[in-house]
């Protein structure tokens, strides 16, 4: 959560004013009464948690319409008007106590040092000092179920690494227990032969013959088996003919050329049909005759025009010489009679002509809905339409036959391809067409060379034919041997079963401990959010405040908590409330920033109000750069009066400096509230 | 007309394991792999000694850990009572590689796919068995309404289904009550739901539950029914127990209790069980001693009860009702609402364990809610809630 904006129409001495900030470390300066306090009181009271009886004092009834702006889930805005507060809280600040919000985000000077809130509370505790135990034992049964112990595995690791040994030998032993069947086939196959084996009539003889056949064209069976499973897998598909594949092929190729052709038209008349815009170029092409012409007329226009404005000047600058009835005309200082009849005429001539000229544009312009105030530029205007509607009505003609015939290839491409469904279809039966063609005739040739050798091509394989009895009676009673003690062992499932057993067990358990450990560390979670201030007291929960204070004290100072804060500089460790005041207040404000980041989670800004005035300069601007480092991590707010602590800031980069006294937001602000 | 009997079974889900059972005992884990076997072999003594003409078993014969040898032991089973056995399989009973080199004897009928009906006579009756079977693991059809008997035989239907609910995203087989009627059958004979119910009677619909307990859930009696027919109707139906193991789940509160105790006041309430979830609830030392250790109380309360300890669970019911209880309660409720975030980022507080996050991701959102309670009346126990 980051506060973008803090308007405050009014609330306490705050009257109008506007602050923008940025999302890392802010300084608000201003003089004493400029506001600050109560600026820090307003962020305070729009972001602290509910709570009825725990109202914000400064909150008045004419306090009207303040608006704070901070983006969490998207934006969002908090208002404040007479004593009550609309919009949404952020939810991770809802489950800490008033007076802990107050204590760790909106920090003032002068209870910057009250470290009450961060410790447990002894009076009327129903409990709470017990919740940290709780939490602790919850901690402890988490670790012992997730975490790496020192022996190196965790409990649910140990688990684990059991139940994968345990997979795996069921996993071998499972394997061969799903040849059971394979054996059993065998074991028939094998009890057959040795049942002819041991026959001497001719009939046996002539069977054993014919599988000695057999045996000797295993490969043929092996691979007619493997063509005509691969033939089955290509399932049912319509078949695809050759003179189909070349149709498909032409048709193809014309819908890619007159797509290529239209794409390239297209590109062509781009820039004239843009210049044509909405005009209708039959309209605009009607006038082609009379656009050439006006086009032609347009130098003697230009000379006539220019002719008519000069002449019509001098007519005006003529004046009466008094013995004539001439009348003369001043040329710069000369003067020069002229016949004004004869000049008149030639005007009214002129007037004429250009006048003709320009009615026919002003025709031909609004005929066509053009807008031109100057003859010459509707012209030019004119010559670029009529070009531009030649070239559009040359090339339309071709656009719509080659997109006819694009249209045709495809529709009788579809036609084609229907009853495969579709381009796509065809070309995979097409595939399979072509792949079925080859299996066939292979099939047919190997199934033709078996019938030759008078072996038939459809008596099935028999496992046992191709096993290799090299010593005849007494390898097939070895083999069947073999074969019985093997479906013996599958049988005898005992170690299998004991090891499913024990599989059984150890998933049971591993969903107990998972359980248990998911429990405890929701538990955990529980016991944080009942009582933020038990869990930190606990030690070790203070490491971060420790880095701050070590390095606001230049490395020298430590901070830990037993039973109480102490703070240990230069090897001499004392309780906090026995330090002097600059230490108090380093190691109090380096406490509250380090449980404002624990309980916040970055997600709550900090509003620090004048709490480095109490410091020397040195620790000042320590200080300073651990609250740089802190806006890292989460927005903060520092209010400041002191020359100083501006001065040390405005050397830090990356700050936003804002003076308060000069935030006044002008106008158009009552409306935003009321939309608000 | 003579009267004769049959025998019902269903879901004996032979090679199951149970479910929440830690022990390292061999003997043990062996006498509970066996139990579903054990029962088996018991409902066929039963079908000897009762002179039953026949057997219907409503589907799920098998469970994941069947091997050969399993289905060695069903066919030989089967081969002793001799008598013919008519099975519709159910959402467990899909193929195994070994099936074919382990063939039942002629006198199982397994059903196919599609409604088949076999008649006979038993004592001079007209007998009709009809049924069908899965045809995967999922089944969309309405098995019962493809069935049908006839007039002149007093028929039994056989199938494996659910009635009226659906399982989500399992289909199996689910009908309609309403389904039962005017069809017929006489007996419907079904399977699936592992506790035994009478739906209905006239016609009869029973399910007859499967035939050993599992887990605590399935706690009390299992076994098969006996059921007695004469003239075309069903004049007796007989529940016999055959379970090798029998279920329970005892409650009890530890506050104030020595091991000793607590072990005396379960034997007391166990009675007939064989095999119990132990539940707790209240504090005290006891219960610090399961949270704390809880390998070592299942050891110690283990060898000073008659029965199989299965698992040790604490009661997620609410112990005491202070102010501090209260606010533990509405956090973990307000945990459990917000969700997952609010749980991650407690988890990312404490430990960035890859574990919990693999977990986490794995869990529903009821699985937190139950979770949260639990760990809620961990916590208050902890905090020295009395009961």
């Amino acid at each position: 959560m980051r506060i973008r904006k803090v308007y405050v129409k009014s609330f306490g001495p705050l009257k109008n004013k506007e602050v923008v900030v940025s999302p890392g470390l802010n300084v608000i300066y201003g003089p004493n009464g400029s506001g600050k306090t109560s600026l820090a009181e307003f962020i305070g009271t729009c972001l602290s948690p509910m709570d009825r009886k725990d109202r914000y004092p400064s909150c008045s009834k004419d306090d009207s319409g303040s608006v704070l702006m901070y983006e969490y889930d998207g934006e969002t805005t908090v208002t404040i008007r007479g004593r009550s507060r609309f919009g949404r809280v952020p939810e991770c600040v809802k489950g800490i106590s008033p007076d802990l919000f107050r204590a760790v985000f909106s920090i003032q000077r002068e209870s910057l040092t009250d470290l009450e809130p961060l410790s447990p509370s002894a009076d009327d505790d129903p409990g709470y000092s017990m919740i940290h135990t709780a939490a602790e034992s919850m901690k402890r049964i988490e670790r012992s179920v997730f975490e790496t112990d020192e022996g190196g595995m965790s409990e649910l690791e140990a688990l684990e690494v059991e139940m994968k040994e345990l997979d795996e030998s069921i996993g071998v032993l499972m394997k061969e227990v799903k040849r059971y069947g394979e054996y059993a086939s065998q074991k028939k196959a094998v009890t057959e032969r040795l049942l002819l084996e041991s026959d001497d009539s001719v009939e046996a003889e002539e069977k054993r013959r014919y599988q000695k056949l057999r045996e000797d064209h295993k490969a043929d069976y092996e691979r007619l088996k493997e063509l005509s499973s691969a033939r089955a897998e290509l399932g049912f598909f319509e078949w695809a003919g050759n003179s189909e594949a070349a149709e498909f092929k032409k048709l193809r190729r014309e819908l890619s050329d007159s797509l290529e052709e239209l794409e390239s038209l297209k590109a062509y008349m781009e820039e004239p049909i843009n210049e044509l815009g909405d005009k209708d170029p039959s309209s605009i092409l009607f006038y082609s005759d009379d656009i050439t012409w006006l086009d032609g007329g347009r130098r003697d226009y230009a000379r006539q025009f220019e002719e008519l404005r000069r002449s019509r000047a001098q007519l005006a600058e003529a004046k009466m010489v008094p013995d004539s009835k001439k009348k003369s005309i001043v040329f710069g200082r000369s003067t020069r009679s002229c016949d004004v009849t004869k000049m008149t005429e030639a005007v009214n001539d002129l007037t004429r002509r250009t006048e003709a000229y320009e009615r026919m544009v002003s025709r031909i312009t609004s005929a066509l809905g053009i807008n031109a105030t100057e003859t010459a530029h509707a012209v030019a205007e004119l010559v670029r339409l009529r070009d531009a509607a030649s070239i559009v009505s040359k090339h339309e003609e071709k656009l719509r036959t080659t997109k006819e015939k694009a249209d045709a290839a495809l529709e009788e491409m579809e036609r084609l391809t229907e009853r495969y469904g579709g381009q796509e279809g065809f070309l995979e039966c097409l595939r399979k067409t072509r792949a079925a063609k080859e299996m066939d005739s292979e099939i047919t040739d190997i199934r033709a060379g078996l019938s030759r050798h008078g072996l038939d091509p459809d008596a099935p394989i028999c496992a046992v034919e191709y096993i290799g009895i090299v010593d005849g009676t007494e390898g097939l009673k070895r083999r069947l041997e073999d074969l019985d003690s093997k479906m013996a062992r599958i049988m005898d499932s005992e170690e299998l079963e004991a090891l499913m057993d024990r599989k059984n067990v150890l998933s049971n358990r591993k969903s107990a401990l998972l359980w248990r450990g998911i429990d405890a560390a929701i538990g955990c979670a529980i016991a944080r959010k009942v009582d933020v201030r038990a869990l930190y007291s606990g030690s070790g929960e203070w490491k971060n405040a420790e880095a701050y204070l070590s390095a606001m004290t230049g490395y020298e100072c430590r901070i830990r908590y037993d039973r109480e804060f102490l703070v240990e500089c230069n090897g001499v460790e004392r309780p906090l409330r026995e330090m002097g005041s600059g230490m108090k207040s380093m190691a109090s404000l380096a406490l509250k920033i380090a449980a404002a980041e624990r309980i916040g989670d970055g997600m709550v800004p900090i509003i620090l109000d004048e709490v480095l005035a109490g410091m020397d300069t040195q620790s000042k601007s320590s200080a300073c750069r651990v609250l740089k480092d802190v806006a890292k991590k989460m927005q903060v707010i520092l209010l400041t009066g002191e020359q100083e602590t501006k001065e040390i800031m405005t050397l830090l980069p990356e700050v936003t400096l804002i003076n308060l006294t000069h935030a006044y937001k002008a106008a158009d602000h009552d409306d935003e509230l009321n939309d608000s | 007309m003579g009267e004769f009997r049959f025998i019902h079974c269903a879901d004996l889900h032979l090679g199951a394991r149970f479910k929440g059972v830690d022990t390292d005992d061999a003997a043990e884990l062996r006498r509970i792999r066996m139990a579903p076997l054990e029962s088996f072999e018991r409902i066929i003594d039963l079908a000897i000694s009762e002179r039953a003409c026949f057997m219907v078993i409503a589907g799920d014969i098998y469970e994941k850990g069947a091997l050969p040898a399993t289905r060695a032991f069903f066919a030989e089973q089967a081969r002793r009572v001799g008598i013919p056995i008519f099975i519709s399989k159910g959402n467990h009973d899909s193929e195994r590689p070994w099936d074919a080199a382990i063939p039942y004897p002629d006198n199982v009928k397994v059903f196919g796919v599609r409604p088949e009906r076999v008649r006979f006579r038993c004592a001079d009756s007209e007998v009709e068995v009809t049924g069908a079977s899965f045809m995967s693991k999922k089944e969309k059809r309405n098995l019962v309404s493809m069935l049908s008997g006839s007039d002149d035989a007093f028929t039994v239907a056989c199938v494996h289904c659910d009635v009226e609910e659906a399982d989500e995203g399992h289909p199996n087989a689910v009908c309609r009550m309403n389904d039962f009627l005017g069809k017929k059958v006489d007996y419907w004979a079904l399977g699936h739901i592992h506790k035994r119910k009478i739906l209905r009677e006239s016609p009869y619909a029973v399910y007859s539950g499967n035939i050993q307990g599992r887990s605590a859930k399935e706690s009390g009696q299992k076994g098969a029914y006996v059921v007695t027919v004469s003239d075309k109707s069903v004049t007796n139906l007989r529940f016999v127990a055959t379970h090798s193991l029998q279920w329970g789940c005892l409650d009890a509160n530890v506050t104030g209790l020595s091991m000793d105790d607590l072990a005396s006041r379960l034997s007391e309430a166990s009675d007939s069980v064989d095999i119990a979830s132990v539940r707790l609830s209240g504090t005290g030392e006891l219960m610090e001693l399961h949270m704390e250790d809880p390998k070592r109380f299942r050891e110690e309360l283990g060898k000073r009860i008659p029965f199989i300890l299965a698992s040790v669970l604490t009661s997620s019911e609410p112990v005491e009702d202070g102010e501090l209880a209260t606010k533990i309660r509405s956090v973990a409720a307000s945990m459990a609402s917000e969700g997952r975030r609010a749980y991650e980022r407690a988890i990312a507080e404490g430990s960035d364990l890859g574990e919990q996050a693999r977990i986490l991701s794995s869990l529903s959102d009821s699985d937190l809610e139950a979770s949260a309670r639990r760990a809620s009346e961990a916590l208050i126990r902890m905090t020295g809630g009395r009961q």
